[in-house]
């Protein structure tokens, strides 16, 4: 298995720039998720790659080999970079059988036919679409014609495999089986892969770890607790879930210094212990992150790290969880609590936030 | 006395002339020799597959095992052909068949034909035909006036060009185009010299109806869209045999396109050339053409033609349009039938 | 995250033979390829026309001594050539309309609605199109002339008028002789688009509560716009060359058109004036280049792929009764256009004359002769060795013109794009004197001229617009995805290039294969000034019989011509079918 690397790799349409200087390191095995809202630049960084999209600049390695770097004049042409990919259309050729369209990659390598239909069965037995090996590529559903797609990408067995948002044309339930299915096959193969998705929980449910992009840039590279633990600016930390995030100011840094460190931090009418891992200095301006599943109604235990008190002013039943809303002196905060908690909408009530539950990032 | 001399005199011109003739034909026999050696002789022809044609064709080839390979193309294309070859040095051409006004022009235009040299069977031309130094006359086409029997009534058939300006045939004479170069302004222009300027303008009174293909144009006159059609070439409404049309060639004679050979520039087989246009003219050759209804150019064929074309094979000639007139013929068609 | 660096990246030395594998990893590779496909063309086209465009600024052709001048030109702007430009374009218009409007509705007819016996209508709606146009000119003479024409002797009879009912030597008559040979040919872009079409955007459109026709006019039209556009584009200006019908129904009718100043000014001129000739076309195509940049502003930047990865299954619309209404529209269209002419012609072809229904007349003779008759044999096998070479070169190299032009953003694929449309807007009879010229101007020692090969490759020239345009709409409608897909997979640039996109656009390669084949079949003006003793082609023969007064037996081989359109076309709707069936 191959590692991808991208040095400083740009890409620029006309005048818009919609990769902007990324740097990542795919290690081989590795799940490595591009995550970002519409239009940040996953497709085109996950297309440059694939050899699809010539990069402007940087440099872009497969294995030990170096696949494009604009410099020196280097692209090398998509089918001799040994890829699988796999589409957000699933670009299923309409007009062959699903047993042809899984072949294709290896009859381009002009296998021996043995090897072919062996191989392809193996890789159809692997998506559970066997049965369907002489159907009509077309005569076939959204999660068929998305196996078929896996099947086609892995059955040469390559080094490296991409794939675009391969989920978001299936149905919600579909698409946590098929993820979930893919990501154990992926494990088990051990294939070096590069996924993109604007979805939050694929993302998260998936990856080993986690490139969050905006504008073309990448905003934070990590594993999925701890970009969503530690989020290392509003945007990353606004991107992932739905948290509150507080206006406050440092007012003090705790004397022994620990990972992540401890600041004492003043809100409109509240003041709390936010961790963080960027160097505050006191009398910064700070966001403070709460999460709606830290939040709890209190108290409860004598070391919150914060509390507030205000107004219900929606509350909402979802099953499993209520959804409460509540009005407070430092702004409007939701989170939610166990869904047979009696909360109507007017009632005074005090929240607090779990120990070390709070995160700070600077502002922006 | 003077009568002895004269007798001196006449055999030693007949015995100088007999030597001059055995000298001819043995340059002759070495011209033949040279033409078998060669092997191949390349026309180009506006004659379009003809069958007459094609039989001469055959026979040269019979007779002599020499191979013909003849480029058949319509005159502006052959024209062009034979130019563009000349011009780009690919001489593949050795001789061509076009009409005597074009073989005018392309001495007047350029240098694309060469002397013909002595063919023995010029001198068995009929009047008014005779070679030049670049050309030898091939066979004629005339040109007359082509009727539906059916509705033309015998007393009705027009006798004379004249008749073609009765009154009764307003808008009822089918004519190929006169305006553009082809038959149509050959015809309009011998009349505008023959019959004199009235006549023509007095024709475009008639409102004849142009069009521009002259054998369909027959054929629908067979049919009965037009009584009259002009002008029709004899030789093409020989096939025509079956269909109530007649031709009728005027008292004051018919129009016609000569055809001439002509030798190429840098021929690469100039003896089988002049051989085949000597074979052209020989009588079994035109007799060929007499019989497709077209005016042979020799002695002797006329007199052996069938039947029904030896009305045709001595039809009395009109004139044929010249290259000096051309322009101004052309202009007054298009001044005339606005 | 750890600082990056590409240190471990290993970078051997370079030494040649690996400078020659980075290079063949930049974009050499393509620029090369791309250099050499434009300079292909260039000498399909460009060379050529270079060669017209001396012809036209010249006082005489290429090889004679003359100056250079602009008298061609300034003939072009004169009074009478304004009437003839009126005219040329008023009647090219009038019938790009109207039978773009019979395409699309037969179109729809044949690939959406459940219409009895589709398949055989469509092999029917295709006919005229490949019958020899002078003989169908002919035919309709027959019928329709105000005198003695069947039609007008039926209809006096009938209604005991004593006026005729039509005249096809008129306007009426040039369009409607055009229409009959636009409307089959647009009708096999339009049946295309049709098919490729998934039937879900309109299904989509159906389910947001819009009625049959609104769905039709709102979503199925616009979404075959390339292919809509091209056609009318390609018919447009095909109108403006259009030669046959205006010369036979128009000369009668003293309307001139630019084909028939053009003939005149070169076949029937004292001296050809092919400076007038050249100018005159270079006008005209500077016009249809204006049409052309806007239908390039028209297809900009907009999407028209229809055919997705996704997958779909054609659906057909339930008619009801309504469908022996279309059945009787596309009957009724093909026996006014086939039935009455090619009627007209296969009676004619067994009496020794056309139009003389006799018992004594009665005869095989025109079979007997163009079955005996070896030259029509020879001229059969050479053209189709031409038609089959060329129509494959061309729909190959159309292929790869459309895709570069379609599917990259290469620069410099605008310029192929042009090159590749450039004989399309030039006449066939001046083009072909412009390959005349280029191929006998040729150094010495390149000897295309006098052989085979100069009519191959005229042919491919004139064949490659409509090969790049046919394949242009068959791309616009294909995915990106499918593409990158397979490149993505291994498979190499040709790989993708035949086994997805061709296989996938491969109904409209067929159809610009037949197309082609019989555009080479037809084509008369180039390769009467091109073709060498031997190598004649069957529209040779077929000038030679015409002008032997053989009509019938130009009929009897426009009829075997015709037999072999059905064969070809059966067949290869019997492969579409089978393709479709799959999907
Ligand atoms: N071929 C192109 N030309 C111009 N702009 C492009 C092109 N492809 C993508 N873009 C722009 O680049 C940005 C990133 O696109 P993309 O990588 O597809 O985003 P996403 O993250 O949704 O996959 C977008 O703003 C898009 O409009
Ligand atoms: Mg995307």
């Amino acid at each position: 298995m191959a590692e991808v690397l991208l040095e400083n790799v740009s890409r620029t349409f006309g005048g818009f720039t919609a990769v902007d200087d990324v740097d990542l390191r795919v290690a081989a095995g590795e799940f490595v998720t591009l995550l970002g809202p519409s239009g940040c630049g996953k497709t085109t960084t996950l297309r440059m790659v694939a050899g699809l999209e010539e990069t402007t600049g940087g440099r872009i390695s497969i294995g030990r080999r170096v696949v494009s770097e604009p410099a020196r004049n280097i692209h090398l042409a998509p089918d001799r970079r040994q890829l699988g990919m796999v589409f957000q259309s699933y670009a299923i050729w309409p007009h062959m059988r699903v047993f042809d369209n899984v072949a294709y990659p290896l009859q381009v390598r002009r296998r021996p036919a043995a090897e072919i239909r062996e191989r392809v069965e193996r890789a159809l037995r692997l998506v559970e679409m066997e049965r369907f090996a002489d159907r009509p590529a077309p005569a076939l559903s959204g999660g068929q014609q998305q196996r078929v797609a896996i099947a086609r990408a892995m059955v040469f067995e390559p080094e490296v495999l991409l794939l675009d948002e391969p989920l978001s044309n299936l149905d919600a339930r579909l698409r946590t089986q098929m993820g979930d299915e893919f990501r154990s096959l992926q494990k088990r193969l051990g294939i070096t892969t590069l996924y993109v998705t604007h979805d939050q929980d694929e993302a998260m449910a998936l990856s080993d770890r986690i490139v969050v992009m905006r504008g073309g840039r990448i905003l934070q590279i990590g594993a999925p607790t701890e970009i969503y633990q530690r989020p290392n600016s509003e945007a990353v930390a606004s991107f992932l879930g739905a948290p509150n995030l507080l206006d406050a100011t440092v007012t003090g840094i705790e004397a022994t210094p620990s990972d992540p460190s401890r600041f004492t931090v003043q809100g409109d009418g509240w003041q709390g212990v936010a961790c963080g891992n960027q160097p505050f200095a006191c009398g910064q301006s700070v966001r403070v992150l709460a999460r709606p599943e830290d939040l709890r109604i209190g108290p409860i235990a004598s070391d919150a790290d914060a509390t507030w008190r205000g107004e219900v002013i929606a509350s909402v039943f979802r099953g499993a969880r209520r959804s409460l809303r509540l009005r407070t002196s430092a702004g409007e905060l939701h989170f939610e609590v166990p869904a047979l908690t009696e909360a109507r909408v007017g009632d005074m009530m005090q929240i607090e936030a779990a120990r070390s539950s709070l995160w700070a990032v600077a502002p922006g | 006395m003077s009568r002895v001399l004269k007798w001196i005199v006449c055999a030693g011109w007949l015995v100088g002339s007999s030597a001059t003739v055995s000298a001819q034909s043995a340059d002759w026999t070495a011209v033949v020799d040279a033409a078998k050696k060669e092997g191949k002789v390349v026309v180009y022809s506006m004659a379009l597959g003809a069958p007459y044609y094609a039989a001469v064709l055959k026979s040269f080839e019979a007779k002599y095992g020499i191979k013909v390979e003849s480029l058949d193309l319509r005159a502006s294309e052959l024209a062009e052909r034979v130019r563009t070859e000349q011009a780009a040095g690919r001489f593949l051409g050795d001789t061509e068949i076009i009409t005597t006004t074009m073989i005018e022009e392309q001495l007047k235009t350029g240098d694309y034909v060469q002397k013909v040299g002595d063919i023995p069977n010029a001198a068995n031309l009929r009047e008014p035909f005779k070679t030049s130094d670049v050309s030898v006359p091939a066979y004629v086409q005339p040109m007359g006036i082509l009727i539906n029997t059916r509705l033309v009534k015998p007393e009705e058939e027009p006798k004379s060009w004249n008749d073609l300006n009765d009154p009764k045939w307003k808008g009822k004479i089918l004519s190929d185009d006169m305006r553009p170069l082809g038959s149509g302004n050959t015809m309009f222009a011998v009349l505008q010299k023959k019959m004199g300027a009235p006549f023509n303008e007095q024709l475009a009174e008639q409102k004849p109806v142009f069009s521009r293909d002259m054998r369909n144009d027959a054929r629908r006159v067979a049919r009965g869209e037009y009584p009259i059609y002009v002008p029709q070439v004899f030789a093409f409404a020989s096939d025509l045999k079956g269909l109530p049309v007649k031709v009728v060639i005027p008292q004051e004679g018919a129009p016609y396109a000569q055809m001439e050979f002509a030798l190429l520039k840098n021929a690469a087989h100039p003896n089988a050339a002049r051989l085949l246009i000597n074979h052209f003219l020989e009588i079994d050759s035109q007799l060929l053409y007499a019989n497709a209804w077209m005016l042979p150019v020799v002695k002797g064929a006329a007199e052996r033609a069938n039947d029904d074309a030896k009305a045709f094979a001595n039809a009395k000639l009109m004139g044929m349009a010249t290259l000096a007139e051309r322009p101004a013929m052309m202009e007054l068609a298009r001044k005339l039938y606005q | 995250m750890s600082t990056l660096s590409s240190n471990e990246i290993t970078h051997p030395p370079m030494r040649w033979g690996i400078r020659f594998a980075r290079l063949m990893e930049g974009k050499a590779p393509r620029r090369l390829a791309l250099a050499a496909l434009a300079l292909l063309l260039a000498f399909l086209s460009l060379y050529p026309l270079s060669m017209l465009l001396y012809g036209s600024l010249h006082t005489t052709p290429p090889g004679m001594a003359g100056t250079f001048n602009l008298s061609g030109y300034i003939q072009v702007f004169t009074w009478p050539t304004a009437v003839v430009f009126a005219n040329t374009v008023g009647i090219s218009l009038l019938k790009t309309v109207f039978s773009l409007l019979l395409a699309v509705l037969f179109g729809w007819i044949i690939s959406r609605t459940d219409t009895p016996m589709r398949g055989s209508l469509e092999v029917l709606i295709t006919l005229p199109f490949f019958v020899p146009p002078i003989l169908t000119a002919m035919a309709w003479g027959m019928l329709g002339n105000p005198q003695v024409g069947v039609i007008n002797l039926a209809w006096q009879w009938l209604s005991g008028s004593e006026t005729p009912l039509v005249n096809v030597y008129s306007y009426a008559g040039v369009v409607w002789h055009m229409l009959q040979y636009s409307t089959p040919f647009l009708f096999l872009f339009v049946v295309e688009a049709f098919r490729a079409m998934d039937p879900a955007l309109e299904e989509a459109s159906r389910m947001c509560g819009a009625s049959q026709w609104r769905t039709f006019r709102r979503v199925t039209l616009p979404l075959m716009l390339p292919a809509v556009i091209t056609a009318f584009l390609l018919s447009f200006i095909r109108g403006l060359e259009s030669f046959e019908s205006p010369l036979f129904f128009g000369t009668p009718a003293k309307i001139e058109v630019v084909t028939t100043a053009i003939y005149n000014s070169i076949h029937h001129q004292s001296i050809p004036n092919y400076q007038f000739a050249s100018a005159l076309s270079f006008v005209i195509m500077g016009l249809m280049f204006l049409l052309v940049i806007w239908q390039w502003h028209l297809l900009r930047g907009r999407s028209f792929q229809t055919v997705t990865g996704k997958g779909y299954s054609p659906r057909v619309i339930k008619l009801g009764p309504w469908r022996w209404l279309t059945f009787a529209v596309c009957v009724l269209f093909f026996i006014i256009s086939v039935v009455l002419p090619i009627g007209q012609l296969l009676l004619g072809s067994f009496f020794q004359f056309f139009g003389f229904y006799q018992w004594d007349m009665l005869t095989l003779d025109h079979y007997r002769s163009v079955l005996g008759n070896d030259e029509v044999w020879r001229a059969f096998r050479n053209t189709f060795l031409l038609g089959f070479g060329g129509a494959s070169a061309t729909m190959v190299l159309g292929s790869i013109v459309a895709y570069v032009s379609t599917r990259t953003r290469w620069s410099g694929r605008q310029l192929i794009d042009v090159l590749a449309w450039l004989p399309w807007m030039m006449p066939g009879m001046v083009l072909a004197v412009g390959f005349l010229w280029g191929f006998a101007f040729l150094p010495g020692a390149i000897t295309i001229y006098g052989t085979i090969w100069a009519l191959l490759i005229a042919y491919v020239a004139l064949g490659t617009p409509v090969s790049v345009r046919v394949m242009s709409a068959a791309y616009h409608q294909l995915s990106f995805d499918l593409e990158e897909c397979s490149r993505v997979h291994g498979a190499s640039w040709w790989q993708t290039l035949w086994r997805i996109l061709i296989a996938l656009a491969w109904p409209s390669f067929a159809v610009g294969w037949v197309l082609t084949f019989f555009g080479i079949m037809r084509e008369l003006s180039a390769s009467v000034l091109l073709y060498s003793v031997g190598s004649e082609v069957l529209s040779v023969v077929l000038l030679r019989m015409w002008e032997n007064g053989q009509a019938e037996a130009v009929s009897v081989v426009g009829l075997m011509m015709m037999l072999l359109v059905f064969l070809f076309r059966w067949v290869q709707l019997r492969l579409i079918k089978r393709y479709v069936s799959t999907l």
